[in-house]
């Protein structure tokens, strides 16, 4: 094996760990049907990372996915309505949430062509999806220990979903035709190996039909009479359900039919792409708990020593010792640190999010009660604490209460929040984004310029160079009817600073660590180099906390702070740890927001989850007590919006829970934060 | 009378609401039926309609009447609002958000159970009869904070929520309002449900059923549908070029 790809894909990963080991698949008991589990377990180590599979360096590439990726990914939205974010993998394939489409297509270069190319591939992905082919558990478990069944259901379910799309979309239909044809599309692969395209058992011929047209056919004979069934079954079938049921169906008949004939798994032309029911599986069966613990590696590690454990024929002397083993984890990270030096993120000291200390988990003291409890029939809304006006304590923090839906009444001065400068760094940070980004912020600040100032007349002025004619009129009126007109019949045309302040708060807890930390500093300097252009009056803060004592809201940038060299070492140089109890940090947000004087002022939260904290601060608790606090603001005449980079299906219905419908912006494309986060601002109070 | 599909129980509510004289918050995406669904309610019940687009230059006095002068002296003109309370019609103030804020204020009074319209000007308090009906609308799906509807004027209003129809009632209203062949509205229709899929992912808004309906038009007229759609769909949905050209593949996936 080559030096691994970064992240480890799971092949490579699972080879590693054989030869780790020093043991077969064999000795592992993994053939056995009772340790699924544990070969998943393997496989699925890392695929929380969808695999970048790169072109090998030198290699001529045609058309690469970020040329297109804009106008593809809008108008794959379009014709599927799927919500989706567009990753990498060669060949394309999706976990039934994420498109991965290869980072490039084949040489030659021709952009059309390699656009229908990216079209075809993305539509039957997500087809696979939309038509419920990757729903069932059963049927993924199958296809996933069974690489001949898997290759024929993929095979005979793109040609359903192919053909549903050309049913539905004229046009479709002719960039399949086109796709069929072309050369760089047709190349053959078992799961990702290369196979010559001539020479294919008969057996297999029917399979391809209407699929690629780039084979020396002959006649299948008797041999293809199976798999010419399976496809006239499979055409026949008017909807998915029963397209799924001919496919299991006859998949099972050929499958025996090729074993028979002792063929392989039928080969995929690259552009039908793979399906990975192991990606699919692993999601289906992850919360949160479980997440942290693969993410921590003990589990994978857990179930393969079950597995070695539960299998009598596993030669003990053959393998490591208990000791070599436990470190397979650690010397696997080094392993593949090493061949990628400098390639990825450092995965060894990433930590996981919510990677708590046991002492944190208590609940911070035993916590006093609001005396407006919640009596049936008032809105929570409506209660407002008898706390007095929150003070900054000896320690400079500032207490706040907290909302317990359970108790229905605020938590007294439940948590504490302190506001100290954000750490700094070194200067460069800042310089080298804004370095990288010179053009995306040449092309904000020119959009922010244009609307800079709101330019309109404006009347009723006691001085001007016109008349502002309806006032001129009711002090003639006044005139006439005897009273004293008022001087103030003249108008100008005016440029107005717009009456708003706007203050961004950044999630700094430590889930962002990693590609979100990196984006949200990204987007920060693009927007405060916009705003800086603007001269609207705004602020930046990063939040975070350890404890319901010890929260943080970090000052970046203050309202009244100019852009020195201390702004910009802020700016550039965010750090994320600790947990995220956001209706504390939106309550002291409003606190800063409140001292402002524009009419209009606008609180802009960036998060990429839940608002989860230590203690019960999880699940429905931290929603609501967010959903409070923003409603306080709301009172307060603060409008909060927040762009969330949550990859949870179900976060739209938190979200909405929280800040309302339209009051949140669900961003699937997180890579897109920078440029996006501009454009909501602009959206939002211009 | 005008044409208008009942998607839901919007007449009902909108009728009943109309006989308790309870003012009506209309809520919805630009061009989804809001502004013709009050003119057919109009129509329906026998009442004058009194309409008023709403602009940022739109103020109080615009809405209740000012004092012109005519020869020598000066002589009170109604505005709109005023003559639609005199005359008990219905006042439709189309996108109210949009218009300054002393606008809302001056329909506090005749939104509660007073329905009077103070005119300071005249030293008057004009009461509204029993058809007279302020009927409101906004598009809440608008951002901005500049915006929005207050709370304390939402909740004067029945609210009734509009959304674009569904696939096979807009088709209807499509060939319906524009003349266009039913096949056509629904190629058309399937363009514009294709386009909505972009709200929030690089589009403002989507295509409205208004749009399609032009488009509709512009081929009755003997334009190709292809020219149709790229005239209405595409450069009214968006200046961006990316945008522009994935829009105009939609169009050329749909109709082939």
């Amino acid at each position: 094996m080559g030096a691994p790809t970064w992240p480890p894909t799971p092949e490579d990963f699972y080879e590693e760990a054989m030869k780790e080991t020093g043991q077969s698949k064999a000795d592992l008991g993994l053939e056995q049907e009772d340790d699924e589990e544990a070969e998943r377990a393997l496989l699925a180590l890392f695929l929380y990372q969808p695999p970048r599979r790169q072109l090998t360096d030198g290699e001529d590439n045609g058309t690469t996915l970020n040329v297109v990726q804009k106008r593809l990914g809008a108008w794959l939205r379009m014709i599927t309505g799927q919500d989706f974010t567009i990753g990498f993998s060669d060949p394309p394939s999706t976990d039934g949430t994420n498109l991965f489409l290869p980072k490039a297509v084949p040489a030659p270069m021709a952009l059309e062509q390699d656009e229908e190319l990216y079209r075809t591939m993305g539509l039957i992905q997500l087809g696979m999806a939309r038509w419920g082919f990757l729903e069932e558990r059963s049927t993924l478990s199958e296809i996933y220990r069974d690489w001949l069944l898997r290759s024929i259901y993929h095979l005979l379910a793109a040609r359903w979903i192919m053909a549903r799309w050309c049913e539905e979309y004229p046009g479709v239909a002719r960039d399949f035709e086109r796709v069929k044809v072309m050369d760089k599309a047709g190349g053959m692969r078992v799961n990702v190996t290369e196979v010559p395209r001539d020479g294919l058992p008969d057996a297999f011929l029917p399979l391809y039909n209407g699929l690629t047209i780039n084979l020396n056919w002959g006649d299948p004979g008797p041999e293809g009479e199976p798999a010419r069934r399976a496809v006239a079954a499979v055409d026949r079938a008017e909807t998915a359900a029963a397209a799924r049921m001919a496919i299991l169906g006859h998949g099972q008949t050929l499958r025996q039919h090729f074993r028979k004939l002792r063929l392989g798994p039928p080969p995929l032309p690259w552009y039908l792409g793979i399906i990975r029911p192991e990606w699919i599986l692993a999601d289906l069966s992850r919360d949160l708990a479980f997440e942290q613990e693969w993410k921590k590696g003990q589990l994978p590690l857990r179930q393969l020593l079950a597995a070695k454990a539960r299998n009598p024929g596993a030669t003990p002397d053959a393998g490591p010792t208990e000791g070599g083993r436990k470190g397979l984890r650690s010397r696997l990270r080094g392993k593949f640190k090493q061949a990628m030096k400098g390639a990825g993120p450092d995965i060894a000291n990433m930590p996981a999010y919510g990677d708590l200390r046991d002492e944190h988990q208590e609940q911070a003291r035993e916590a006093r009660y609001g005396a407006a409890k919640w009596e049936s029939g008032v809105r929570p809304e409506d209660i407002i604490t008898n706390q007095e006006e929150e003070k900054p304590g000896e320690d400079g923090g500032r207490e706040y209460d907290e909302w317990d839906y359970k108790q229905g009444c605020y938590k007294v001065a439940a948590t504490k929040v302190f506001s100290p400068d954000g750490a700094t760094g070194p200067m460069a940070s800042y310089e080298k984004i804004t370095e990288v980004n010179r053009k995306e912020i040449k092309q904000i600040r020119r959009r922010f310029e244009a609307l800079r100032v709101e330019e309109r007349w404006i009347g009723g002025l006691p001085d001007g160079p016109e008349i502002d004619l309806n006032r001129a009129i009711m002090a003639v009126t006044d005139i006439q009817a005897g009273l004293q007109p008022k001087e103030d019949f003249y108008r100008r045309f005016m440029r107005m600073p717009h009456p708003v302040c706007i203050l961004t708060a950044v999630d700094l807890s430590g889930s962002t660590q990693g590609n979100v930390l990196r984006l949200e500093q990204e987007a920060l300097v693009l927007f405060a180099e916009g705003l800086r252009t603007l001269g609207l009056p705004h602020s930046f803060y990063g939040f975070n906390g350890s404890h319901p004592q010890e929260c943080f809201l970090y000052k970046l940038k203050g309202f009244e702070d100019r852009y020195d060299e201390n702004v910009y070492k802020r700016l550039g140089n965010l750090r994320a740890s600790g947990g995220s109890r956001l209706g504390a940090f939106i309550r002291h947000a409003n606190w800063v927001l409140e001292s402002q004087p524009q009419p209009r002022r606008v609180l802009l939260l960036l998060s990429d989850g839940k608002p989860e904290g230590r203690g019960d601060y999880r699940g429905p608790y931290g929603i609501k007590d967010t959903a409070m606090a923003v409603q306080e603001a709301a009172r307060s005449n603060i409008h909060v919006f927040c762009i969330s980079m949550d990859p949870d299906e179900e976060a739209r219905e938190y979200l909405a829970e929280i800040f309302g419908p339209n009051r949140f912006l669900l961003l699937r494309d997180v890579e897109s934060l920078p440029v996006r986060l501009p454009e909501v601002f602009k959206d939002l109070v211009l | 009378m005008v044409y208008y599909r009942p998607s839901s129980n919007e007449v009902s509510i909108f009728e009943t609401a109309a006989k308790n004289k309870l003012p009506v918050l209309l809520k919805g995406p630009t061009g989804c039926g809001k502004t013709r669904f009050v003119r057919y309610m109009a129509e329906k019940l026998g009442r004058e309609l009194v309409t008023v687009a709403c602009q940022e230059d739109l103020a109080a006095s615009d809405l209740t009447g000012r004092f012109m002068l005519e020869g020598g002296s000066t002589v009170w003109r109604d505005g709109p609002l005023t003559s639609a309370v005199r005359r008990g019609a219905i006042c439709y103030l189309d996108e109210v958000v949009e218009a300054r804020s002393d606008v809302l204020t001056v329909l506090h009074p005749l939104t509660d159970d007073r329905r009077i319209l103070p005119l300071e000007r005249l030293g008057e308090e004009l009461e509204a009869g029993d058809d007279f009906l302020v009927v409101i609308s906004y598009n809440p799906g608008y951002q901005s904070v500049t915006k929005e509807l207050k709370e304390s004027t939402r909740q004067r209003f029945v609210s009734i929520p509009f959304d674009y129809p569904d696939e096979e009632a807009e088709a209807e209203i499509v060939a319906s309002e524009s003349g266009c062949s039913t096949e056509i509205a629904a190629q058309l229709v399937k363009l514009g449900r294709g386009s909505r899929n972009l709200r929030a992912h690089g589009l403002a808004e989507g295509a409205s059923t208004r749009m399609l309906i032009y488009a509709g038009k512009l081929v009755v007229a003997e334009l190709s549908l292809k020219e149709a759609c790229e005239a209405t769909l595409v450069g009214s949905l968006t200046d961006d070029p990316e945008m522009a050209k994935a829009l105009g593949e939609l169009i050329r996936s749909v109709l082939g």
